[in-house]
């Protein structure tokens, strides 16, 4: 044993413990994903629809024919496809799905890559919040917390350790998982171009930057963790006070607040304050692409770091009354 | 020797309330180095209570050193050197066999890993298993395999056996008795089930409503108590001599005495030293208090 080690094995412990949330539900979404992705190919390429994936949601268009002359033959529609735009052009082809990506117009290979990632990103912040609620409370009623609290590891470790995990160690889960499914959608849209006859491989590899795209989600997610940090702790503080159950923990106390809020004094700050942490919200992720100067003007700028900094500090407070908690009231 | 500072685990004074139930009453301990202590009561009389406190898992008033530190201040540096088992199957389910070996070894500075996995062998658990698929007495058994391959100087049990069939509560018991303890170790075991442990105790804590009602080392314990076994004509002049417990057996009656005159008793009949059953029975009925009494004498004579 070492220090190292002792820091490291209860983050380990973590994906033991919720290995289906943590590591199977991404593969099985990867999985799934990559079906989808080679089944809309096809049928992108070869019928009458045209299926792109764009935001958080599948777009599905009519290809009007009548108004646009669609390319003829089957390489330059691919070409298009991966986002060969000079091929669009010469081909007088307009995109169906003009604008909606905000990046190059009819670059599905970015878009689908794009839509990769923040599926992703979603499924993260979902399963993070989820694993928050119970973190701190399973272990008390399955009676095991006494297992664990046998052991030399301090309470602030362990809090500690669950914050981590969802801030920090999740997003890495989804940064792999897109990046693997990523690769293996080039990698097929390649091995469909190179079938066709196409000369253009080395333009989807190209146009598609897999690791840097999810680089940029994975920055975004540590963004949206660490902004939504006050939520993250709030839930583990539920968690480790709830005797029956976290969620109500979680839910019932601000609702409660909200509503003498509103009766009271007729405002409605709270939940003002609430929503602006809501995870993803703040750093537009309903917008595409990614925002650099947006992220680092959250975290560092003058507008909006004095917020940023705020929130760690009410998440602080809050994972310092979970430790407390689990210090001394941790029996059910 | 100086028996203050060799104190495993010195308590003066310890007191413990829950609401407006005092749960521990004023409670002096001394556990020396090398001992097996039973701490014995019965339900609710406050023993769990009492191995919360040493284990720094709940607050309590008074002055408690264990390893000379202070449990609730120093929690986390304790449990590198007191290991306990609170109860059985407290495992948690979705652990495998071999991560729970991963993971002490990762924690535990003082965790050998070989030394689980050796006894493992003997058993029929397997690395690949989860706890859930274990059986109760099973998981008894893994619990004990991590906990004997930690290099501690304090194991605490509290009913560990509780709810296993006998012959995984005599393997319990053999097993630590034969692959753990030694002079460097000290084991305190708490639990109503005396009879079970009665054979490997070196000291006696029989614990009552919070209060201790009796601190002895099994060693002296015969100087202190005493079974008279009387017919019925001498009956009622051992009964004048303040017996403090009395049962009745086959044609006779069993009588125990706390310091009484071993030479007067002799007179009346056979004079033998009183098994922990009997002197716990004994010494609950001496001291008569609120915890419902008849189930416990009932669950001690069984």
């Amino acid at each position: 044993m070492n220090t190292f080690s002792a820091l490291i094995m209860p983050v380990k412990r973590e994906f033991w413990e919720h290995r289906a949330l943590f590591l199977l539900l991404p593969a099985v979404l990867t999985g799934l994903l990559l079906v989808a992705m080679g089944a809309g190919l096809l049928i992108t390429i070869s019928g009458n629809i045209n299926i792109s994936i764009s935001g958080d949601k599948l777009q599905f268009g009519e290809r009007e024919s009548s108004s646009n002359v669609a390319p003829t033959d089957m390489d330059s529609q691919v070409r298009i496809l991966l986002g060969d735009d000079a091929e669009a052009d010469r081909q007088g082809w307009e995109p169906i799905e003009q604008g909606v990506l905000g990046t190059s117009d009819g670059d599905i290979t970015r878009g689908a890559l794009m839509g990769v990632n923040l599926l992703f990103v979603v499924v993260a912040i979902l399963v993070a919040l989820y694993y928050l609620l119970g973190s701190l409370f399973n272990d008390r009623k399955d009676g095991s917390v006494l297992f664990w609290k046998s052991l030399p590891i301090s309470e602030t470790q362990t809090v500690l350790t669950k914050f981590v995990v969802a801030v920090f160690a999740l997003p890495l889960v989804a940064f792999v998982a897109a990046i693997v499914s990523g690769f293996v959608y080039l990698l097929a849209a390649m091995l469909f171009v190179s079938q066709t006859g196409s000369t253009s491989i080395a333009a989807v590899w190209a146009n598609a930057s897999v690791i840097g795209m999810s680089l940029q989600y994975l920055l975004l997610m540590f963004v949206i963790g660490l902004w939504a940090a006050p939520i993250y702790g709030w839930l583990l503080l539920a968690s480790a006070a709830a005797k029956r159950s976290p969620f109500m923990m979680a839910v019932i106390p601000p609702a409660v607040v909200v509503m003498i809020e509103s009766w009271l004094l007729g405002s409605h700050r709270l939940l003002d304050s609430l929503y602006a942490r809501v995870p993803g919200d703040v750093v537009g992720i309903k917008e595409p692409g990614f925002h650099f100067e947006r992220y680092s003007e959250i975290l560092f700028g003058h507008s909006s770091s004095a917020a940023f900094w705020t929130g760690l500090i009410v998440a602080g407070v809050f994972l310092a009354a979970a430790v407390w908690l689990r210090n001394n009231r941790f029996e059910i | 020797m100086n028996e203050q500072s060799s104190s495993l685990v010195k308590a003066r004074g310890l007191c413990k309330r829950y609401g407006s139930k005092l749960a521990l009453d004023n409670l002096d301990i001394d556990i020396q180095p090398g001992r097996i202590v039973g701490l014995i009561g019965p339900n609710g009389a406050g023993k769990t209570t009492a191995l919360k406190c040493l284990l720094g898992l709940a607050p309590a008033q008074g002055e408690l050193m264990v390893l000379g530190l202070n449990p609730r201040q120093a929690r986390t540096a304790l449990l590198e050197d007191v290991c306990f088992i609170a109860d059985t199957a407290i495992l948690p389910r979705w652990m495998k066999v071999s991560q729970s070996l991963d993971y002490l070894e990762g924690v535990h500075p003082k965790f050998d890993r070989s030394r689980a996995a050796a006894f493992l062998q003997t058993t029929s658990i397997r690395f690949n298993s989860r706890v859930k698929d274990l059986s109760k007495g099973m998981i008894t058994q893994l619990h004990l395999a991590l906990v004997m391959a930690i290099d501690a100087k304090l194991l605490i049990l509290d009913e560990p056996t509780l709810g296993l069939d006998i012959l995984y509560r005599k393997q319990f018991y053999t097993t630590l008795l034969n692959n753990y303890f030694d002079d460097d170790k000290t084991i305190i075991i708490a639990t109503h089930q005396v009879e079970e442990i009665e054979h490997i105790l070196t000291d006696l804590i029989f614990i009552k409503d919070g209060k201790i009602v009796l601190d002895t080392a099994m060693d002296t314990l015969s100087n202190t108590y005493l079974e008279l076994k009387v017919r019925d004509t001498e009956l009622d002049q051992a009964r004048a001599l303040n017996p403090i417990g009395e049962r009745s057996l086959l044609g006779s009656r069993a009588l125990i005495y706390e310091n009484a005159d071993r030479e007067t008793l002799a007179k009346l009949g056979e004079l033998h030293t009183p098994g922990i059953t009997d002197l716990f029975v004994a010494k609950m009925k001496a001291s008569p208090g609120k915890t419902g009494l008849a189930l416990n004498v009932a669950e001690v004579s069984q």
